[in-house]
């Protein structure tokens, strides 16, 4: 076999070994490459997908974070300010972390404003609205735990100001006169890694789905 | 999954690789720069305050604003709760709640008149909050 016949068979060797066991060729073509969408979409519609692209980023950035933050009252301020001054470029990590939220919450609300503007709610999208409001919520209340995360000042104000009207302080925390139990913390810490975005995911999964079902609305 | 092709012609439909993805691409790359832009010029909130008190009320989270508002405003928790458990209730339902099929919010004058005056009271709660 020639040189260049060899290379034709290394180079879809990798690609044919995977066509062959799960037909990703088909999948690909009807969903990607041959797909045919309105002409003429806005790119306001782009959105949603961004905000999808910043929790991805948060994802990122979060499991970083997880390797050096040490979920402890005592501990969690010092185990941040150890990142942004010991761990290599983990100021950049903490700070993109800290930053993105203001962005995607932004998105977020501008893309609930245009599907309220626009009536995109309307039947039969009345379930994509209801997920995406959820995911609003969830968005606001993974970025106020998060808040408390690094127990500092602002934390300290939220958990006061807001923390005990949810019940934060009597159910979860042991709040005690301004103080916050370690148990408490630590519930915090596993809402803010793993419950919420988990749930988040769900949520999403849903809404991505419902609106490949349903296809984009027409315009007004 | 949805067929665009029908009821359009050809002239109508473009393909989505690359166009749609070109567009989704050009935008991720802008909120890239700008989640950039903001690492280098957003003021820094994680510090605690020099003389060990807590002061930086200043300090908190501009989409939280709202609601340390309203829990200022309102003494009773049970019933700050359930504030806001109603209308974040009713904001998932306005799909229900809004039985008109007409679909632009501009010729629904009673149903833009609550969503404006949410909206302006959310962020005037804000700006309490904020100059407070």
């Amino acid at each position: 076999m020639n040189k260049s016949g060899k290379d034709n068979k290394l180079s879809h060797g990798a690609k044919g070994w995977f066509d062959e066991r799960y037909q990703l060729k088909e999948i690909i073509e009807e969903n990607v490459t041959n797909k045919l969408i309105p002409r003429g979409l806005s790119w306001f519609r782009c959105m949603g997908g961004l905000a999808l692209v910043a929790f991805m980023i948060q994802v990122g950035t979060g499991i970083f974070l997880i390797f050096y933050f040490v979920p402890s009252l005592g501990e969690a301020f010092n185990s941040v300010k150890y990142i942004r001054h010991a761990v290599p470029s983990g100021w950049l990590i903490q700070k993109i972390h800290a930053v993105t939220p203001h962005f995607m919450i932004t998105l977020v609300f501008a893309h609930m404003l245009r599907i309220l503007f626009k009536g995109i709610y309307k039947k039969p999208r009345e379930l994509h609205w209801v997920s995406g409001a959820s995911l609003l919520v969830l968005t606001l209340i993974l970025c106020y735990t998060g808040s408390l995360l690094p127990a500092n000042d602002l934390s300290y104000w939220s958990i006061n100001a807001v923390g005990n009207e949810v019940g934060m302080s009597a159910m979860a925390t042991g709040y005690d006169e301004g103080v916050v139990s370690s148990r408490g913390f630590n519930a915090i810490y596993a809402l803010h890694i793993a419950c919420i975005p988990l749930l988040m995911c769900v949520i999403m999964g849903f809404h991505f789905l419902m609106v490949r079902r349903t296809g984009i609305s027409e315009p007004l | 999954m949805v067929d665009y092709r029908i009821g359009r012609s050809e002239d109508e439909l473009e393909p989505f690789f690359p166009n749609e993805i070109l567009r989704h691409t050009l935008l991720t790359f802008l909120l890239i720069n700008a989640i950039m832009l903001g690492v280098l010029f957003l003021p820094e909130s994680y510090y605690n305050s020099v003389d060990g008190s807590a002061s930086s009320e200043n300090s908190i989270p501009w989409f939280l604003l709202p609601f340390y508002f309203v829990s200022d405003l309102i003494d009773n928790k049970a019933l700050y709760i359930l504030v806001i458990s109603l209308y974040t209730v009713a904001f998932i339902g306005v799909p229900f709640l809004d039985r008109n099929s007409e679909r632009s919010l501009w010729k629904k004058p009673v149903f833009l008149s609550i969503v404006l005056v949410n909206l302006l009271m959310i962020l005037a709660l804000g700006i309490f909050k904020y100059i407070q």
